[in-house]
């Protein structure tokens, strides 16, 4: 998929993933891997500061939590200001993708 | 993992690291990528991978290091509360401008130098600021344990000597003489009111560093704070028992309230959100009542003082609070909206002897309710205070103190309401521009450390402008960085670094939480 493409849905998708449950970023590039059948295979260093970034804004918290195997992993939390931000984005998402479908499908056009 | 591996891991670890140009707390940035190589590594590993090309291909998976440090370079760097900061300053401008104008400008050089060493605490301030705005954070999240040891240490080391005076008062007698005269003049310094309302700013935060620290052991966070206002509480009834910690005191309880309230609502005490709050103003309830029980006939006075000075006008002999909240409450009616208040040289002599206040008529005072005795009082203040007003001017009739005490009012009669209501809403901006900064601070400790200034400079702002305006209530609080200032200059730029501070830090360094607690207590 191309990277630019990609970029701009990050966020929107990461922080869909975390209105489910509290991740760490490993679990996140595997869920994404997952769900969209290895198409959104991004590079995986670059989900971080996607990740920072959010929290800086107040999307995201983290937390640090011990493993089972004793590794202490970073979760990262949706905040209420997450969800009306996941909310704005979706929606931006939906008009943008109704548009370039009904510019592919040369649906309705008006004549001036 | 062999050595090459590591040595591969570090390599791309030290490449992000290099593309960062603020190095602080890039230990968890480097924690939480390896972990994530690691995690990648296992993965490869179970497909059947041997260790070297697991971890090729984990590092490769993760991109270009130097794209990845790029990008979070972005976010990892160092802030400043610009408009905070700009506030901070101005207001300290307007205070020190405020004194100099107070005390007269003598614009030759040995005056000059001496008025800017009058000023010091001006200058002790912008040092506290600077130094606590650059190192206290990190300080604080280093050494949160010590400064609550060391904080409750000194408090019971003084607490401990107002307990020995008051039980063996011979003895410090006896002692005095041989103890060094700074050690005196440090002793004194402790018990004076200034310093006070100074110990009482540092107060707080540390108060909420109490609770934050035991935010989890249930009730015992809430007791340690109850019991940290009973101490503070009892070592204001030292010395001053008096109108003048009325509002210290007040002020902490309400702002230790506003903290307890705040966590409870965010739900991080490990006890139901509705039953924390109902605790809080429970302690508040019972920490006002102890402390107003003792001399509940002077807090009444002092009520009735503030909310109808007129009914007390009788029983005073002249020149008191109440006095002055008439006063005030009188001339502020007449303020213009642009330039100083309309007086005549009539009036202001009236004014100036409170001959206005007593006499209902030539020789009538007070309607003829005043004993003989306050009638010659009276007659001798006006007397008294006649002999220095040859020529009156608009200072000579305000409250003594007026342009420390009274600044709003003062803004007000000599500017006019438009002008002055500028001047106070710079004033108003220190408060909300705090706590705006407090809440986009994301570390749940440096959050709640400057909510808790923001909250007190909210209170004392909001108390000082109420009790200037001609509602006084006890003493005055100090209005941050611009009157009553002294020590409470340090102790409000101790409160303002730290806010910048975690601010500063906050995308920088992360706050070490013991595992299953989290920062919004959300439940997870």
């Amino acid at each position: 998929m191309d990277r630019k493409m990609m970029a701009a849905s990050t966020s929107m998708l990461l922080l869909k993933l975390l209105e489910e449950e509290d991740l760490y970023g490993y679990q996140m590039i595997r869920r994404l891997e997952a769900r969209s059948d290895n198409v959104f295979c991004l590079k995986e260093g670059t989900m971080y500061p996607v990740l920072h970034a959010l929290e800086e804004e107040g999307a995201v918290e983290s937390y640090e939590k011990t493993a089972e195997n004793g590794r202490t992993r970073k979760y990262y939390h949706l905040t209420k200001k997450g969800q009306r931000t996941l909310g704005k984005k979706r929606e931006e998402w939906e008009t943008c993708e109704k548009a370039v479908r009904a510019v592919l499908e040369g649906g309705a056009s008006f004549a001036f | 993992m062999p050595s090459e591996t590591c040595d591969a891991v570090e390599n791309f670890l030290r490449d992000v690291d290099d593309q960062i140009s603020c190095k602080l707390g890039l230990d968890s940035v480097n924690e939480e990528l390896r972990a994530h190589i690691e995690d990648r590594m296992e993965f490869y590993q179970e497909y059947g991978l041997d260790g070297e090309e697991a971890c090729r291909r984990a590092i490769r998976d993760m991109g270009a290091p130097d794209v990845v440090g790029l990008e979070l370079n972005q976010s990892h760097r160092l802030r400043t509360a610009k408009p905070l900061l700009f506030v901070i300053l101005a207001l300290m401008l307007t205070g020190f401008a405020g004194e100099m104008l107070r005390l007269g400008i003598s614009w030759t050089l040995a005056d000059t130098i001496s008025d800017v060493l009058y000023f010091k605490y001006y200058f002790w301030g912008l040092l506290a600021l600077f130094v606590t705005a650059r190192f206290g954070y990190p300080f604080l999240l280093k050494h949160t344990k010590g400064v609550c040891i060391v904080s409750i240490a000194a408090l019971a080391a003084v607490g401990g000597f107002w307990i020995l005076s008051g039980l063996f008062p011979g003895v410090l007698d006896k002692i005095a003489p041989n103890v060094p005269y700074f050690v005196h003049r440090l002793l004194w310094a402790i018990f004076n009111s200034s310093i006070f309302v100074g110990a009482v700013q540092l107060a707080v935060p540390v108060g909420a560093l109490l609770l934050y620290r035991r935010r989890k052991d249930g009730y015992r966070g809430l007791l340690l704070l109850f019991f940290w206002q009973i101490f503070l509480v009892l070592l204001s009834g030292r010395n001053f028992w008096s109108e003048s910690t009325y509002i210290p005191v007040l002020l902490l309880l309400l702002a230790c309230l506003g903290i307890s309230l705040y966590l409870s609502a965010r739900g991080e005490f490990r006890i139901p959100k509705g039953r924390g709050m109902a605790l809080s103003v429970l302690s508040f309830c019972v920490l006002l009542a102890l402390w107003a029980a003792p001399k509940w006939d002077r807090v009444k006075e002092n009520l009735e003082l503030c909310v109808n000075p007129d009914a007390r006008a009788s029983v005073t002999t002249a020149w008191d609070d109440s006095y002055n909240n008439v006063l005030i409450r009188e001339l502020l009616g007449r303020a213009c909206a642009f330039g100083k208040i309309d007086l005549t040289d009539e009036e202001l002599v009236r004014y100036g002897t409170a001959r206005w206040y007593y006499e209902d008529g030539p020789g009538n005072w007070n309607d003829g309710r005043e004993t003989a005795s306050v009638f010659d009082s009276l007659e001798r203040h006006v007397e008294t205070r006649m002999q220095h007003l040859d020529e009156p001017a608009l200072r000579d009739i305000l409250p003594q103190h007026y342009m420390e005490n009274y600044r709003a009012s003062w803004w007000i009669l000599r500017y006019g309401w438009v002008p002055a209501l500028a001047l106070m809403l710079l004033v108003a901006a220190l408060p909300a521009l705090a706590l705006w900064t407090a809440f986009r601070i994301r570390n749940g400790l440096g959050r709640l450390v400057s909510f808790s200034a923001g909250l007190l400079f909210a209170l004392q702002t909001a108390v000082y402008l109420l009790e200037g305006l001609g509602f006084q209530f006890g003493g005055f609080p100090n209005l941050p960085f611009v009157a009553e200032g002294t020590i409470s200059i340090t102790g409000s730029a101790v409160l303002a670094g730290l806010l910048l501070s975690a601010y500063r830090f906050d995308t920088v360094l992360e706050e070490k939480k013991e595992p299953g607690a989290t920062s919004s207590g959300s439940g997870r």
